[in-house]
């Protein structure tokens, strides 16, 4: 039986190398690894040729070339007899193995060496299982996801009150429904192109708060590039290089919470929440067994994440609710001293000495405890946070419900006498267990 | 051709990876199962003929070969070129492919492969030896000096 490309999945996952055999016009064949083969379609392959000069260079003169394919879950192999047709430099196809190159190389720190300069398609004519003696039992694929978990977990998103419901709810169901435990969901911060870690699932530290630029690593580079990124089996470098980075920060010292990651971590997927060209953020999931994360996980995380993106988008134009007003109440002159520190300079926050958030959530805070100090009001309205002069708010559409969200999981997270209570859409209250000393710093 | 340090390089538990080409230029792949220096610049390599019976056919045919030989663990890449021939495989040939199959073995576990993944990619059966005089070598490492020519015609 001749197998089919579109039987072949696993071997176009970048996990084992394959291999391309070309031949010049005199007859000289020559033979290299490849680190990417996209399959276009059932009968059109891509290779990316950032560095074979010599196998771009005899497809010029003889089109006729031979691709070795191997099955990632089993060690098949697979001949394709396959000729040239041209090269692309730009277009989807080319984009998203672009991304995928520059995630990788993200990863291991090569991002110069690893630009994609082409992507050279071509036709398939013959596929052919290489005979062997023995295969491997395939890895019992992960159970796939049923059109009623994801509908499900979609409706709870769709449905959700709040920001924090909808946040909660997808990674949520990702863990119960779809066996994807370890997620993280990150927002972009549009004011200092950073993604912000919201909420998560499955990690030793919550992480809360940690941060990825732009254009960095899988994460930054599939909201850079609004595009899915996959890694199906991270080097043992890799992953000792990410072992070392995430054990070695000091939140007090850095300002900076370490982007949570498994010790073991062997495949990852992260997918940019879009809805009509905005960027919210980026769902990001790892897994510590190898290719755990195929095209139809990827398939149905974009779906989800395109219903957040709309949820989002739907729950930052409601009203707030017509709220009760209870009376100002004098702050506290007794109770045990609260050191609130702010650096202008970077928004930092720290309570007691331990560094808490940075940027808006962090001007919030101070923001309100002022008011709280010099008033003694505790409660406050979204409206009028938005409005108010002192916060330079970003002109943004909003946001200012996640921000609100992050800084009150950061308070919970690190135990601050200090509380954020929400009353209902569009207020909330600050709860005080203390006296706060409010010292704002240049 | 060879200095002393690619010698050891070819015959270390490194990837072998060869191609030939048909009289129509269509290329075929193959792997190898083990590699020796003869004293001539030329490399033997033995291939499993049962496996590989097109990438056999053509070399045996048309004489023209090139093998890679990579460091699994760093990418480490020379390829060589020459004019090729076939012969049936010694008892020494398959002494040397058995040990070839335990040493690559043990390297591609330590790399986190299992063996079951990577078995079949080294079958023991049908062995003959390609003999490559080697006219020209190549660095193959991906990077900047990829395709450098370390000797022969370019």
């Amino acid at each position: 039986m001749t197998p089919s490309l579109s039987d072949l999945d696993a071997c176009f996952e970048g996990v084992i190398p394959s291999i391309v055999a070309t031949c010049d016009a005199a007859g000289v064949p020559n033979v290299s690894y490849l680190s990417h083969v996209v399959r276009l379609d059932d009968r059109h392959v891509a290779l990316s040729n950032q560095f074979f000069g010599k196998t771009a260079r005899n497809v010029q003169d003889n089109p006729r070339a031979s691709i070795l394919l191997v099955d990632a879950r089993t060690g098949a192999q697979y001949a394709l007899a396959a000729r040239y047709l041209r090269t692309v430099r730009d277009g989807p196809s080319f984009d998203r193995v672009a991304a995928a190159i520059r995630a990788g190389a993200a990863e291991g720190g090569k991002a110069a060496e690893m630009r994609l300069r082409g992507l050279d398609l071509y036709e398939v004519v013959d596929v052919v299982a290489v005979p062997s003696a023995t295969l491997a039992e395939p890895t019992p694929p992960a159970r796939r996801a049923a059109f009623a978990d994801v509908e499900a977990i979609a409706v709870a998103v769709r449905d959700a009150a709040d920001v924090e419901a909808a946040l909660d709810a997808l990674v949520d169901g990702l863990a119960s429904r779809l066996a994807i435990p370890h997620v993280l969901l990150l927002l972009l911060d549009e004011t200092r192109d950073v993604l912000v870690t919201i909420a998560s699932r499955g990690f030793a530290a919550a992480g809360t708060s940690s941060e990825v630029p732009l254009g960095q690593g899988p994460i930054g580079v599939a909201a850079a590039e609004r595009t899915a990124v996959r890694i199906s089996d991270l080097s043992r470098v890799r992953r000792f290089n990410r072992a070392v980075e995430s054990g070695s920060a000091d939140e007090d010292r850095t300002r900076t919470v370490p982007l949570p990651t498994l010790p073991d971590v062997m495949s990852l997927v992260a997918v940019p929440v879009v809805a009509r060209g905005r960027l919210h953020g980026v769902i990001y999931a790892e897994s510590p067994a190898r290719l755990a994360f195929g095209s139809e996980e990827q398939a149905v995380l974009s779906l989800l994440a395109g219903q957040l993106a709309a949820s989002l988008s739907a729950l930052e134009g409601l009203p707030d609710e017509p709220g009760l007003k209870s009376e100002p109440v004098p702050p506290a002159r007794v109770g045990r001293r609260i050191a609130v520190v702010r650096h202008a300079y970077d928004d930092s926050v720290f309570i007691d000495g331990r560094y808490l958030v940075k940027g808006v959530p962090g001007r919030l805070l101070v923001h309100m405890l002022a008011i709280y100090l010099s008033e003694g009001r505790a409660e406050f309205t979204n409206r009028e946070l938005r409005l108010a002069e002192a916060l330079k708010l970003p002109d943004v559409k909003d946001n200012l419900e996640t921000r609100l969200l992050l800084l009150r999981r950061r308070l919970i997270e690190k135990s601050a006498p200090i509380a954020l209570e929400r009353l209902g859409r569009g207020h909330l209250r600050l709860v005080v267990d203390g006296r706060p000393e409010l010292d704002q710093r240049g | 051709m060879l200095d002393e340090e690619r010698r050891s390089f070819v015959t270390s538990p490194v990837m072998i990876i060869l191609a030939g080409r048909g009289a129509d230029l269509q290329p075929s792949i193959g792997r190898g199962l083990g590699a020796r220096v003869t004293g001539d610049d030329a490399v033997e390599i033995v291939v499993s003929e049962w496996q590989w019976p097109q990438a056999v056919a053509d070399i045996r045919r048309t004489g023209a070969a090139a093998a890679t030989f990579a460091r699994p663990a760093d990418y480490v890449s020379y390829q060589v070129k020459g004019a090729a021939a076939v012969r049936p495989a010694m008892p020494a040939d398959t002494a040397l492919a058995d040990r070839y199959l335990e040493e690559i073995g043990r390297t591609l576990a330590d790399l986190g492969l299992q063996p079951a993944l990577v078995a079949p990619w080294f079958v023991g059966r049908g062995h003959v030896v390609v003999r490559l005089k080697i006219l020209e070598i190549y660095v193959q490492t991906p990077g900047r000096t990829a395709g450098l020519a370390l000797g022969g015609a370019s």
